[in-house]
């Protein structure tokens, strides 16, 4: 890691959040079954992805509202990935149905799939700036 | 020739524009409600367009993202974003931010699905 370089350092260490939390997710929902937690730590993973992207980038995506619109920039910039917001809107979902149970199986088993691919999506746009 | 059934096109698009005012006004919580209703009639409609049968919502959005281009998941997606909306209308579990984006993806699907 480069110490002279915090924005560096503090990216680095988000993509490792990012990792970290949806590696656990997996292991809960594949162990125990567990879906609102496995639920939440996916939106966290998300959330961390978001974060590393944007402290690359040199800003600090805040909160929500500040992601969500930093998301909308980025969605705007990589027209490649034309459902990056509708991936996003998967894990919000499942970060919702932790606390409300509000999906069915197959809302959550999409959310699930969709949400994943968020992540996936977050993770290459970070791979794509090194 | 027969006239072509009006209320698959029109009541998705009734729901929607009341949405827009209830939005317009400030009213996020009603207007997530309706949404989540053009959402609902918009998957029933192109499911009957389809000749789709199902006994749940689920069930015809799944096989309607089944026979959509490169297995997309649009319209089970959307489903998930209706039913957070609906969720919304009932308690508030969305900041304006995440209403405002769920209700505008929500928006493009109902708008675009014919």
């Amino acid at each position: 890691m480069n110490a002279d370089n915090p924005g560096r350092v503090n990216s680095i260490q988000r993509e490792e959040k990012a990792r970290e939390y949806r590696r656990i997710a997996l292991l809960i929902r594949s162990h125990e079954g567990d879906k609102d937690a496995s639920g939440a730590l996916i939106y966290e993973a998300a959330k961390q992805c978001i974060n590393a992207v944007a402290s690359q980038r040199g800003t600090n995506s805040g909160p929500t509202a500040a992601k969500v619109r930093f998301l909308q920039d980025l969605a705007v910039a990589f027209t490649d990935l034309p459902k990056l917001l509708e991936h996003w809107q998967a894990a919000s979902a499942l970060h919702v149905n932790s606390d409300r149970l509000h999906l069915s199986e197959s809302q959550y088993e999409v959310a699930w799939t969709d949400a994943q691919v968020f992540i996936d999506e977050m993770l290459l746009i970070y791979t794509v700036n090194q | 020739m027969a006239t072509p059934e009006p209320l698959n096109d029109m009541a998705p698009l009734e729901f929607l524009n009341q949405a827009d005012k209830e939005m317009a006004a400030g009213n996020g919580r009603k207007a997530a409600g309706l949404m989540w209703r053009a959402i609902e009639a918009t998957i029933l409609g192109l499911a009957q367009n389809k000749r789709i049968e199902g006994n749940n919502l689920d069930q015809l959005a799944l096989a309607l993202d089944a026979r959509s281009p490169e297995g997309s998941r649009s319209h089970m997606s959307s489903v998930v974003t209706g039913v957070t909306l609906l969720e919304h209308s009932k308690v508030e579990v969305l900041e304006d931010c995440e209403l405002e984006l769920a209700y505008q993806l929500s928006r493009e699907f109902v708008a675009n699905s014919r």
